[in-house]
């Protein structure tokens, strides 16, 4: 590139030099890529499921630490594929100027599907990443809906992209690659190239995993959570402020829990009477949709207690209502699996400790298996449905 | 497995892989339910907003492809010119890692995000986490440079 361009000309395929823009180091990035976004989309779907429950699948309660370690592993994953993403588009950049623009039919609906592949890609990693680090400015649009629609979009993309491309990238890979023994360059050769690549996934890994890998949190230094600072130790997703709760509305001399709906026994109950109730103490953790966590001892009383003690109907689900006035997580629903785990509890104390305010004092959900958004704080009233 | 490994080097295939018209049916009907969510979902409680979400999928590509790419190709020009061969793939492989860690911290380093009077949301001075990560990565790179130069050449 270069030499003798003296006026402004775009470039074709050919104009780029580098031996590492070639099939396998294509094929091995892209085959990379297919798994961080297959585990990103399965990961992310099971996210989905959580929070937009569809009636004939019932999500089990158990294992309590399954949506942490998947949420975990989205963001973990989703950010080690930056690297990978940028060094593939960087490797194919060529073809984008390929001529001519469009060949044939089947070569404008192959594009058509790269731009929806490569498009989807960036708008996900983009999204993904500055949705944890806070920066919602750029998004005029929900950031869930926004990326859960983009993600089929991409994935749907990924599907076409392998089907072109599954002859080639087998050869690619196997012994009789025509690009195997490439021209050496002068610079990076292939595999040193890919190691590099994979070498900065790696490092991201290990600056942010410590928001939800205890172990390294000391060292994850780029992470935008710490799984070990806040009120009581801990941290939390919004505080009582953010969410219009002040400590008159949560006033524990006023407080009155109500359990409803379906049940022969209306309930309300008071502070002391919840404190008279059979206590039971759990270790589960809080796993935030956007990846960080922590695990704590929780004690409280049992929603099955509640239930039993109301008549509900073996077998019945359960709406949870915060005294937030407003908001998307205002309410919380517990499927029938979730509302019968018996350490699905109304917590009263952290660590032995009174709940904190902005950890919902004076009473919070805490149940195994679940995003952190649906373990709703300052909880008023049980509807069981 | 084939009956007859051979490590014979063959051309890539001409034209169209067999399965590209199957991929393009199944691939086609899930990036259609993408495209009807997106739709339907509109002006949801949980909006798509199809246009503001059209402008960022546009804008992250045209960065991309005509300011985040031809920077990257202008650097590895400049790195030809300038880094002798012995070295170079090594100071290319530090530029490389150091270049995406920055793009990633940027948010965090310059305060985009919004924190809402909660001091639990981005706890940490990353300005110096970045220092640190970019020190570390450099200290790497000059450790390689100096073996890689040091290396006897065949
Ligand atoms: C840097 C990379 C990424 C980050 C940081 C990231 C982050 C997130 C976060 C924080 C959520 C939770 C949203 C919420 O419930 O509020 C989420 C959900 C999701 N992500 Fe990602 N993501 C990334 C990449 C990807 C990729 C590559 C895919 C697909 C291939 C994907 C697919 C999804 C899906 C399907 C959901 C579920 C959305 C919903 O609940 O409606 N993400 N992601």
């Amino acid at each position: 590139m270069g030499e003798g361009a003296r006026r402004l000309r775009l470039p074709t395929t050919g104009s780029f030099t580098s031996p590492l823009h070639a099939p396998r180091t294509a094929a091995v990035l892209g085959l990379a890529l297919g798994l961080t976004f297959t585990v990103c989309f399965l990961t992310g779907l099971l996210s989905h499921l959580h929070q937009h429950p569809i009636g004939w699948l019932t999500l089990p309660s158990r294992p309590a630490g399954l949506y942490r370690l998947s949420q975990g592993a989205h963001v973990i994953t989703g950010v080690a594929s930056i690297p990978l993403l940028l060094a593939k588009l960087w490797t194919v950049y060529p073809h984008l100027w390929a001529r001519p623009v469009l060949a044939s039919p089947a070569h404008a609906l192959e594009r058509l599907s790269l731009a929806a592949l490569v498009g989807g890609s960036l708008f996900l990693l983009f999204t993904g990443t500055i949705n944890i680090a806070y920066w919602y400015e750029p998004m005029r649009f929900s950031f869930t809906a926004g990326h859960y629609w983009a993600a089929w979009i991409t994935m749907g993309g990924l599907l076409v992209h392998v089907g072109a491309k599954v002859t080639t990238t087998r050869l690619a890979l196997s012994k009789r690659s025509p690009d195997r023994h490439g021209p050496a360059g002068d610079g990076l050769s292939r595999r040193g190239f890919l190691t590099a690549v994979g070498l900065t996934s790696g490092v991201l890994v290990v600056a942010i995993a410590g928001q939800t890998v205890g172990a390294l949190r000391r060292i994850s230094v780029l992470a935008p959570r710490r799984p070990d600072a806040g009120p009581q130790g801990y941290p939390v997703n919004r505080t009582a402020a953010q969410a219009g709760i002040d400590a008159g509305g949560a006033d524990e001399r006023r407080f009155l829990l109500s359990v409803e709906g379906d049940v022969r026994r209306p309930l309300t109950l008071d502070l002391a009477q919840l404190r008279a109730m059979p206590q039971r103490e759990v270790t589960l953790p809080i796993s935030c949709v956007e990846g960080w966590s922590f695990s704590a001892r929780w004690t409280g009383v049992p929603v099955t207690a509640l239930l039993a003690l109301a008549g509900a109907a073996d077998g019945s689900g359960a709406t949870v209502e915060s005294m937030e006035a407003e908001g998307a997580y205002r309410t919380s629903p517990l499927n029938r699996l979730q509302a019968r785990d018996p350490d699905t509890l109304l917590a009263l104390q952290l660590d032995g400790q009174p709940l904190a305010l902005d950890h919902g004092f004076p009473l919070r959900l805490i149940a195994p298996n679940r995003p952190g958004v649906q373990q709703t704080k300052w909880v008023r009233r049980i509807v069981v449905a | 497995m084939s009956a007859t490994p051979s490590s014979t080097p063959v051309a890539y295939p001409e034209g169209r892989s067999r399965w590209f018209w199957p991929g393009l049916v199944v691939g086609g009907m899930v990036m259609a339910v993408g495209v009807r969510g997106l739709i339907v979902n509109r002006a949801a409680l949980m909006a798509t907003n199809p246009p503001g979400w059209l402008g960022l999928w546009l804008g992250a590509n045209l960065v991309h492809d005509l300011v985040l790419v031809p920077a990257v190709l202008a650097v590895g020009l400049a790195v030809r010119r300038l880094v002798p061969a012995p070295v170079r793939a090594v100071v290319q492989a530090g530029l490389l890692c150091s270049a995406v860690v920055v793009l990633y911290a940027l948010p965090l380093v310059l305060g985009l995000g919004s924190t809402g009077g909660n001091d639990t949301i981005l706890p940490r001075d990353y300005g110096r986490g970045l220092f640190f990560v970019l020190a570390v990565v450099a200290v790497v790179t000059a450790a390689a440079a100096l073996f890689v130069s040091r290396r006897p050449r065949e």
